[in-house]
């Protein structure tokens, strides 16, 4: 009987776009050679590689768990979460670049925060009600399905993979995005907040918000926790209409 | 309140270092209705086109039954129905509508083609980056959108000022001896792929046939987008082959207006009436 | 700092030793000591991530020894510290909180001082909690405090919620005044 030895691990490449903007390092390409493991992320693998080959490498991560949203980035041209990425399902070369649109603050490490803030500013993804809520009284009771629905829209984690994957929001950079656009329909949905369609159609109605998507998907096809981007879009665009005509 | 999305963008890949549009209009008191308004008209604009080039290649197809069909649309149009005389002005009135149609449509499709150089770029390494099927769907819209915008005007303007000149053997002239075949090639594979993107593209954009799988939605209204496509571009393809060779064979005589029942040396006379086979159309 | 994180893994984690506490303690007081020569290989500006681990070290590594030699002290059982050569809990000796500071920049352990718990504010005295062996070794002031509670409580059978615990511990005035209203519950007629 011949026993199979175990077949020798991949050796991948990791090349990574490095940058500085503060420093003014402009973009280059950098490899590094890493060896494949079982069940390997690429979360895993640069951590290698910043222990390993490059201590100042920049990359952001918390979780490790597709949760923080955190280590959004480029992973062979198209946005990903890094730690949910196995390398198992990537080729042996890997480019890893920063996520377009956000403020770069070097390497692999954007600031997604600063963008959705201002999203949420301009958006005001927040509830608005009349009445200070009653503090001591018991919550109103909600329905177990609508409470599910809005549940399955604020699970958006705002990685920002779905602003770099639309074509739309690359070349016109005021436009709102998926994220906003879903924030929106979660809003509309929760019984809390007292706006009506016409304040909506005030955020929303024009060409940076939903009249400027063009139905491109992308945002849908990236999102890493698969949210109902294209229905959700389709669906404000009906509403949204509605109140224009 | 803030109204800006702050944004340095970063250079992508080395390229395009800066972003291409910030700069946000103030906020008004009441948001116009237009943008709605814009929007529903270039759906409907595109809806009514995709539908009119549905019926319009079922009718020049009709070359393929005989050239005596082909001569009884065209008269249709020009009311035969009501009126003794043929009244190519009533063909000149649809084409006007039509014309309408389309340079609404084009003009509103406006506000959706890269601005600058700068949007441009970033869309190309965008698309080309991502590998995204339906981010190339738009990118082929795009550029069939552009190209009708010469493609198609030329045709309806020859149309438009010509209405009388529709028939068998003068519209095989127009194409063959007139030199019209090149654009009108070009043109039809730019309006069938761009029209069944664009119905596709309805679809999703309204949400329209979603079904309960959305994903699963999506992948079948594709394949009838590419069944669509492939269907109209073989009828069309077998049509304009059609006039070419008829066009060819009725070379020596262009100009030779078609007079029912006259038919070119060599073919087969066509014996209008219920049950008779199809004529062999060999060209001579 | 991997070795530093290996440490802790190994000999700090839910089940302790002594021995192997006294380990721990040892090896992180020569981290300590290296890492107080640190030095970083890349020049790089911005947030360097390496620059920030160099900083982060030594204080992770006090940190770790506070963990550390505070459970080597501690010789009883409480909770997720489990001592395997001290497996009772020991209310007597040890119903105290520890208070770790680091007087001397250049000293290689914290000083450590012990704050008593007041058995007899207590809400709910030190006792069996349903889990695991009866063994722990009681306070003194248990006996009197629980005695006193179920008096409490006797007494006002008939009062409301609030003025039981008013009566037991009261703490609504360390509540920011917006706050101090009463909160309805689910099944409950106000
Ligand atoms: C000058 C000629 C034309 C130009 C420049 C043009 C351009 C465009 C562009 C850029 C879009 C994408 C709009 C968007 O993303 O929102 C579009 C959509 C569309 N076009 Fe055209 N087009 C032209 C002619 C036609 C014709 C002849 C048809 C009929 C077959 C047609 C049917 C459609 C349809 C159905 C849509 C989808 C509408 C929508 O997205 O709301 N177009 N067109
Ligand atoms: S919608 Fe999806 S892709 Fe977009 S930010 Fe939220 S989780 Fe990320
Ligand atoms: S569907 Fe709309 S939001 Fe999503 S990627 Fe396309 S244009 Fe952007
Ligand atoms: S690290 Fe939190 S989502 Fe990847």
């Amino acid at each position: 009987m011949t026993t199979s030895s175990p077949p020798a691990p991949r050796r991948l490449t990791l090349r990574i776009l490095r940058s500085l903007p503060g420093a003014g390092e402009a973009p280059h390409w950098q490899d590094f050679p890493v060896e494949e493991a079982e069940g390997m992320t690429l979360f895993i693998a640069l951590s290698e590689i910043r222990a390993l080959a490059d201590p100042s490498l920049q990359f952001d991560f918390v979780c490790r768990a597709g949760i923080c949203g955190s280590c959004g980035m480029l992973i062979n041209g198209r946005p990903g979460l890094a730690c949910r990425s196995l390398t198992r399902d990537l080729p042996a070369l890997i480019t890893l670049a920063p996520l377009p649109v956000f403020e770069l603050i070097g390497d692999l490490s954007v600031n997604t925060g600063k963008w959705m803030r201002g999203m949420a500013e301009r958006l005001e993804t927040w509830i608005h009600a009349s009445a200070s809520p009653a503090l001591t009284a018991v919550e109103a009771p909600m329905a177990p399905e609508l409470a599910e629905a809005i549940y399955e829209l604020d699970r958006c984690i705002e990685c920002g993979c779905c602003v770099a994957g639309c074509g739309t929001l690359r070349m016109r950079e005021a436009f709102v995005g998926a994220v906003g656009l879903n924030k929106i329909a979660r809003f509309r949905l929760d019984p809390r907040d007292e706006r009506s369609d016409d304040d909506y159609y005030e955020l929303i109605g024009d060409d940076t918000g939903v009249f400027g998507c063009m139905s491109l998907l992308g945002c849908h096809d990236v999102c890493p926790k698969g949210l109902p981007l294209q229905t959700q879009i389709a669906f404000l665009r009906r509403k949204m209409a509605l109140q224009g005509v | 309140m803030a109204r800006s999305l702050e944004s340095s963008a970063p250079p992508f890949a080395g390229k395009a270092a800066r972003p291409c549009s910030t700069v946000l209009p103030p906020r008004r008191l009441r948001a116009s209705r237009w943008p709605a308004r814009l929007d529903l008209l270039q759906s409907l604009s595109g809806l009514v086109l995709a539908l009119f080039l549905i019926v319009h290649m079922f009718f020049v197809s009709s070359i393929l039954i005989s050239h005596e069909a082909f001569y009884r649309v065209a008269r249709f149009f020009e009311g035969s129905l009501f009126f003794a005389e043929p009244q190519p002005w009533l063909v000149s009135v649809v084409v006007g509508g039509v014309l309408a149609v389309f340079v609404l449509h084009a003009w509103l499709a406006l506000r959706k083609f890269p601005a600058s150089f700068c949007q441009y770029r970033v869309f190309a390494a965008h698309q080309e980056g991502m590998r995204h099927p339906d981010t190339r769907l738009w990118w082929i819209q795009l550029w069939t959108g552009f190209a009708l915008f010469f493609l198609g005007t030329v045709h309806l303007y020859g149309m438009l000022t010509q209405p009388a000149l529709i028939g068998p053997y003068e519209s095989a002239d127009r194409i063959w001896s007139g030199r019209m075949w090149p654009l009108y090639l070009f043109l039809l594979f730019a309006v069938e792929i761009h029209g069944s993107i664009g119905l596709y593209r309805l679809a999703i954009k309204w949400g329209w046939l979603e079904g309960s799988d959305p994903v699963v939605r999506r992948r079948r209204l594709r394949l009838a987008k590419t069944l669509f496509s492939l269907f109209f571009l073989g009828l069309g393809l077998v049509t304009l082959a059609a006039y070419v060779q008829l066009g060819i064979a009725h070379a020596g005589r262009a100009g030779e207006p078609y007079r029912p029942g006259r038919v070119l040396a060599g073919e087969a006379v066509p014996q209008p009436g219920p049950g008779t086979p199809l004529p062999p159309r060999t060209g001579g | 700092m991997s070795r530093m994180q290996d440490i802790m893994t190994d000999k700090v984690g839910i089940f302790r030793r002594g021995d192997l506490l006294q380990e721990a303690v040892t090896e992180l007081q020569e981290l300590l000591l290296r890492s107080r020569r640190i030095g970083i290989a890349t020049r790089r500006a911005g947030s360097n991530p390496e620059l920030v681990s160099a900083y982060r070290v030594q204080k992770m590594l006090k940190l770790a020894l506070c963990v550390a030699w505070g459970a080597l002290q501690r010789t009883e059982s409480r909770g997720a510290h489990y001592r395997e050569d001290h497996p009772r809990r020991d209310d007597a000796g040890w119903l105290r909180r520890t208070l770790a500071c680091w007087p001397d920049p250049a000293g290689t352990l914290p000083r450590l001082d012990y704050e008593a718990l007041d058995v007899s504010r207590m809400e709910l005295p030190p006792g069996w909690r349903g889990y695991g062996a009866r063994d722990a070794i009681a306070h003194p002031a248990t006996a009197a405090r629980a005695a006193e509670v179920a008096a409490i409580r006797a007494a006002g059978a008939q009062a409301d919620r609030f003025t039981i615990q008013n009566a037991l511990m009261p703490w609504e005035d360390l509540l920011p005044a917006p706050f101090r209203g009463r909160n309805a519950r689910l099944g409950e007629t106000s």
